[in-house]
Order: structure tokens, then sequence, then C-alpha cells
């Protein structure tokens, strides 16, 4: 029984640990990288309303709505990918090619259960809470900075924004960084364990995680926009 | 020639060279013995001008190493060639690409060309057309570290230097280098420095022997003066070649 | 610390200088560009399929509020081409032919075969970067384009099989929403994202530190800096292409 329970907080603690080294990380980076998408969103729905409809009034609502469903939970995944995926892959694939794995299991430790479960865990965990956060960092940068791209001020943008999303999309894009982190996790666990030996190996671990992980999360994509929202 | 004058070189706290002054004449194959980690391998890196000393003047014959644009480091490059203790050959070119790699023109051979340049190369070191056209990942240690020979040599330099040449061979491969490093630079006319702790082999082959204890010169002579150098960690090299554990 | 901002910018100008005096192996490039080129076709070809098919479907969901329908053809094109194509197979670039090249690179770095080289009297930037940075900006805008293409493909398929859309009429209102310069801003976006990916792969593969999980963390790097710097190339073109567009007029359809 005891020894269950420190296997517990054993495996709590690394889930905690990967968790805030993967989250908290990557907040930075990701609040970048959406703050420009956000920017994007907006600029291009302003051209394409201008283009269908002569007026903008909508823009906000298009735009946000878009955020929620697609690329909001798409492109913070693709980031998270790149970066949780290819730390995953490069430390178990060092691991491997310095026999700590082997190490393991001569212990009777299954390096799976050891390792890999409570860092995929932190992944989806990472994924999830990033996403809402991102959601966040967009409506909050579109809101700010849609006057300077078109010509909303601030006020009309925020009681424009959230006319068209609903529950079901923030319910969805949750969904959406839910699968996604469990992708990652699992696909590039599987990459760093069947690394190759040496230097050359972790690239090629690392490299197959990113890719493996930005495909799966586009071909799911198309799957869950279809069920979820059609 | 190649010179070093009073050289010293730190890493924080640790020195690793103190106040090294040596002369190696054109032709002289020299060995440095020493204990791992006692600073061999960057003087190596101070006569190539990789690494540049705190203290002190290194030249290396008109070739003054502290003040080198990046042509004359080139030029450099060309006068004083390296062998690394791990081969270092491009795993994405063919044995015969990575010989002749550094010949002006290379830019514009085919395969083939590239093949029949690498020969006269690969014969020197022992090797034949047999590997040319393979990757240096599907050889073995020993012929890629000859085949590392034979990319130093073809660019016809004055000098040679050689870190730790037999690391890791078996002792049939190590003589076998060993010769070869005497063969190639006495035929070629070729100073050789050799890093090494093959005490054996070094009384061997070497004309001169310089041996390095914390950073300084306890030892620089003749081979066969080497068993008579009262101190310590000489006498400890010398008993551990002579010592059996039965 | 400034130093270390130029640092990208003088290895960017070093290797355009040595083009100049081609010093890489006979047939470098070409190589290259096989490797890197025809292995991510498949990938491509695949992704671009989806995200037209992702965008078919989202655009028709709004559309449908509006009954609009008959606009999914145009609008859908549109948005792909001139902004959610071009990010996101660039995004999947970076992944396979980015963190490919950086590993590569990464690689022969901690290995000594960068140090071999220029022991040998031969500047390492002409012989193994300009070759593969050249193979990358190729590859990636021709894939790219490609990629384009499959987007088309993917969302008429998805418009026709799942929306019940006629497919005539899908491609009829392409042209008349597809403007002259949304197609020059995607092939602008497929060459600027391809220099990106092969300035900042080749960058952070050449100058890799630390073994094993330096590589990995090269690897890393370059996909995590790929992503946020096509984002933002992507921001700054099209703002300035809809800023041209206002200015000289362009665009406007007649609805």
């Amino acid at each position: 029984m005891s020894a269950n329970s420190a296997r517990l907080k054993r495996d709590f603690r690394t889930f905690i640990d990967s968790c805030s080294l993967f989250a908290v990380e990557s907040v930075g980076v990701l609040s970048l990288a959406i703050s420009f998408l956000a920017m994007i969103l907006v600029v291009e729905f302003a051209f394409h309303m201008k283009l269908v409809l002569k007026q903008q009034s909508l823009v906000p609502a298009f735009a946000t709505q878009m955020m929620f469903r697609e690329l909001g939970p798409v492109v913070t995944c693709l980031l998270l990918g790149s970066r949780i995926g290819a730390s995953l892959a490069a430390e178990l694939a060092t691991m491997k090619g310095t026999d700590q794995l082997d190490a393991l299991r001569s212990f009777g430790v299954d390096p799976v259960r050891y390792l890999v479960i409570p860092r995929s865990l932190g992944c989806v965990f990472s994924t999830v809470t990033l996403t809402w956060i991102a959601m966040a960092v967009a409506c909050f940068v579109s809101y700010a900075l849609a006057s300077h791209a078109i010509g909303f001020s601030p006020g009309e943008f925020k009681n424009a924004m959230f006319a068209f999303s609903k529950w079901h999309d923030f319910v969805g894009a949750s969904v959406k960084a839910l699968v996604f982190g469990i992708l990652i996790a699992v696909l590039s666990s599987r990459a760093g364990l069947q690394a190759k030996a040496g230097s050359r190996g972790v690239g090629e671990a690392a490299t197959e995680a990113v890719v493996r992980s930005s495909v799966a999360i586009i071909l799911s994509d198309f799957f869950l926009t279809y069920f979820l929202y059609t | 020639m190649i010179a070093l004058h009073n050289v010293s070189k730190s890493f924080g706290e640790k020195r690793v060279l103190r106040n090294v002054t040596l002369e190696v004449p054109d032709g002289q194959i020299c060995f440095f013995l020493g204990k791992s980690g006692t600073g061999k391998s960057v003087l190596l890196k101070h006569l190539l001008g990789i690494m540049q000393p705190d203290e002190g003047t290194v030249t290396v014959d008109e070739f003054q190493l502290a003040k080198l644009s990046p042509e004359r480091h080139r030029e450099l490059f060309r006068r004083c060639g390296i062998v690394f203790q791990f081969p270092a050959l491009l795993d994405s070119l063919t044995v015969a690409q990575n010989v002749i790699m550094a010949m002006p023109g290379f830019a514009k051979w085919s395969e083939q060309e590239a093949v029949d340049r690498s020969l006269p190369w690969l014969k020197q070191v022992g090797l034949g057309d047999e590997v040319a056209n393979f990757h240096p990942v599907e050889l073995s240690f020993g012929v890629q570290k000859r085949v590392a020979i034979a990319r130093a040599m073809a660019v016809e330099p004055r000098h040679l230097l050689f870190d730790e040449p037999t690391t890791g061979l078996d002792p049939i491969a190590s003589d076998a280098i060993h010769a070869l490093i005497r063969k190639v630079t006495k035929e070629h006319g070729m100073t050789a420095i050799v890093v090494s702790h093959d005490l054996r082999r070094a009384l061997a082959v070497a004309d001169r022997l310089v041996m390095l204890d914390a950073g300084q010169i306890v030892f620089d002579g003749k081979p066969s003066e080497f068993p008579r150098c009262e101190h310590a960690t000489a006498k400890q090299f010398l008993a551990a070649n002579e010592r059996s554990y039965r | 610390m400034m130093a270390s901002m130029l640092a990208p910018f003088e290895f960017l100008l070093a290797t355009l200088r040595s083009y100049r005096r081609p010093l890489w192996p006979h047939g470098e490039v070409i190589n290259q560009m096989h490797q890197v080129g025809l292995g991510s076709m498949i990938t491509v070809i695949f992704t671009g399929a989806f995200v037209g098919a992702i965008m078919a479907v989202q655009v028709s969901l709004e559309l449908r509020d509006f009954g609009a329908q008959g606009f999914l053809g145009g609008l859908t094109t549109s948005v792909t081409l001139r902004n959610v194509g071009p990010v996101l197979i660039a995004f999947l670039l970076a992944g396979k032919v980015g963190a490919y090249t950086s590993a590569e690179l990464g690689n022969m770095r901690v290995t000594d075969q960068v140090e071999a080289i220029r022991c040998l009297g031969i500047d390492p930037i002409g012989f193994l970067i300009a070759p593969r940075f050249l193979a990358v900006v190729v590859s990636s805008f021709l894939l790219l384009l490609m990629g384009l293409l499959f987007t088309l493909l993917g969302g008429l398929a998805v418009a026709s099989w799942q929306l019940d859309v006629n497919t005539l009429y899908f491609l009829r209102e392409i042209p008349r929403f597809v403007t002259g310069s949304s197609f020059s801003m995607a092939l602008v976006k497929s060459l600027v994202f391809g220099t990106l990916i092969a300035w900042i792969s080749c960058y952070r593969g050449f100058f890799t530190k630390g073994g094993s999980a330096g590589v990995g963390a090269a690897v890393r790097r370059t996909a995590v800096e790929c992503l946020v710097w096509i984002l933002i190339a992507d921001y700054v073109t099209s703002f300035i292409f809809n800023r041209l567009g206002e200015f000289f007029g362009w665009g406007g359809i007649a609805v």
C-alpha cells in the first residue's frame, strides 16, 4: 500500500514538474504568436467583409468565432507540439541512447509507466490550459489593437465580439485541445522510444515528433470540426 | 618550424598550460605524452590557432598565430593539418569525396573524378579503390582513421598534428597506424606532432618525446632517455607500461 | 547582447556572399532538394487537402447562417490562399524540412565535422550552409505552391461530397473572389516563408552546442521560431498588401 502511494506521489511530482516546464515556459512565445494570429484574422476578415458585404460590422464576431473554433486550438497546439513534442522525444531518445531505459528495466521499472505517463498527462494539461489562455490573449489583443488595423474603436469591437460565439464553440475548442494534446504526447513519446543511437538519433526523433504531431493535428482537426460543428 | 614561447592557458580557475616553451624543427616526429586532462589536446588547438593563449606566443613557420586574418588563417590550415581523435569524416559524402574535399576545384568534379583523384592518397594509407565509394558510417573505426589521415595529407601540408590517433583501436590497428605515421611523415618530410597515451609505441616511433604534467613540460628529449627520467609521473607511466596483474 | 542580435544577420550575409564562388560538392543542392523535398511531398499533399477541407467546412458554416452558400467556392479559396493555406503548410514544412536541416547540421556540429572542415582550410558556410539554404528555399517555395493547389482540391472535394455544393458552382466563383493581389500575396508569402525556414534552420543547426541534447534543443528552437516568425511575416505581408491594395485600388468585385 505504501509502495503504491509513494509511487503515486512521485508520478504526481513528475506530472507537476512537466506541466510547469511545458506550460509556463511556453506562455510567452504563445502569447506573441497568438497576438499576431489574432491581428491576421481581424485584418483578413475585414478584407473579405469589404469584398462581400461592403461593410465591416460583422468582422469582430466572425474573427472571434474563427479563433475559438479553429485557429486558436490548432495554432496553439501546433506550437506546443513543436515545443513539448520535440522536448519529450529528445529527452526519451537521449535516455535510450545512454542506456537509462535499459537501466530502469533492470530495476523492474517500466519506463513507459514511470517516464511517459506523467509527462503525457502534463502535456495534455498544458495544451488545454494554454489553449484557454491563447483564446483569452487573442480576444484581448484583437480588442485592443483593432482600431489600428481597421477602423473600429475598442468599445465597438468589444460589444460586437461575442455576437456569434456560443458556449459550444468554447467547449469545442477545449475538446480539440484535449485530443491534440493526447496525440502530441503519444506520438512524441513513441518517436523518442524508437530513436536510434547517438546525436543523429536524437535529432531524428525530435524531427519525427514534430512532424507526426503536426500532421496528426491537422488530420484530426478536420474530423473534429466536422463532428463538432456540422 | 613550430614554436611556442611561454604559452599559458586557463579555463576559469583551472590552469591548463603553464609557461610552455617548445620548438619543433621541420621533419621531426614529436610525441606529446601525459595523463588524461593535462592539456595535450589544448596544446594542439593552439598550434592551429583555434585557441588563443592567455599569455605567450605561438608561431608556425612565418605565421604569427595571434594576429591572423581569416584568409591567412585558411593558409595556415593548409600548412598545418590535423587528424582528430574521432575521424570527423562527413557522413553525407563518400570516402573518395571526403579525401579530396579540401582540394581546390572540388566543387566541379563528378563522383568518378573524385574517386580517381583520391586513389593516390588512399594508397598512401594502405587503402584501395574498394573503399572509395562507401560512406564513412559503413566502415570500421580503423579504416575511418586511415581515411582521415589521407584527407589531411591531400592538402599536402608541411606539418601534421594527430590527436590520439590510436585511442579505441585494437593493438594490430594501432601498430599499423603508428607505422603509417612514421612512413608518410618521413617520406614527405612532414613534421608530425602526435598527442598520445601510448607509451610503448611512442618509444618505438618518435624522434622526440615531450611529457606534460599539470600543464608543464617535465620531460623533453630522446625516447631512449625517457626510462632514466626521474619525474614521478614519468616513472608511473613506465611502471604502468611494464606491469602485469597476475 | 548587440552582437548576438546581429549574429543571425551576419550569418545570412555570409551565406549570401558565398554564392559568388560556389564551394560545395558537385550536385549537392540537387541532393539536398531530393532529401528534403521528395520526402515531404506526400505530407504536403495531405496537409494541403485537409486544410482546404477544413476551411470549406468552416466557411460553409458561416455562410449557411446568411443563406449565402453560393459564395463558398470563391470565399474559401480566397481565405485559404491568402493566409491559412500558406501559414499552415509552412508550419508543416518548418517541421519536416526545417527540423530535418537543423538536425543534420546540428549533428555535424556536435560530431566535430564542422571543425574538421574548417581545419582543412574550407569555409564551412560556403561548403555546408550555402547548398542547404538554397535547397530549402527552392523546395519550400515549390512545395508550398503544390500544397496550395491541394487546398483547392481538398475544399472542392469536401464541398461536393459532404456539403452538397455543385462542383462547377464552386469553381465558378473562384475567379470572382480571388483577386490578382491575393494570388501574388500567396506567391510572395511562399517565398518569404521558405526563406525564413531556410534561414532559421541553418542558423540554429550550425550553431548547435552541447552533444545529443543540444541537437534536440536545436530542432525544438527551429520549429518554434519558424512558427512565430511565419506568423509575424504573414501579418506584415498581409498588412502591406492590403494597404497597397487600398492605395492602388486593387480588388473589389461586383457581388
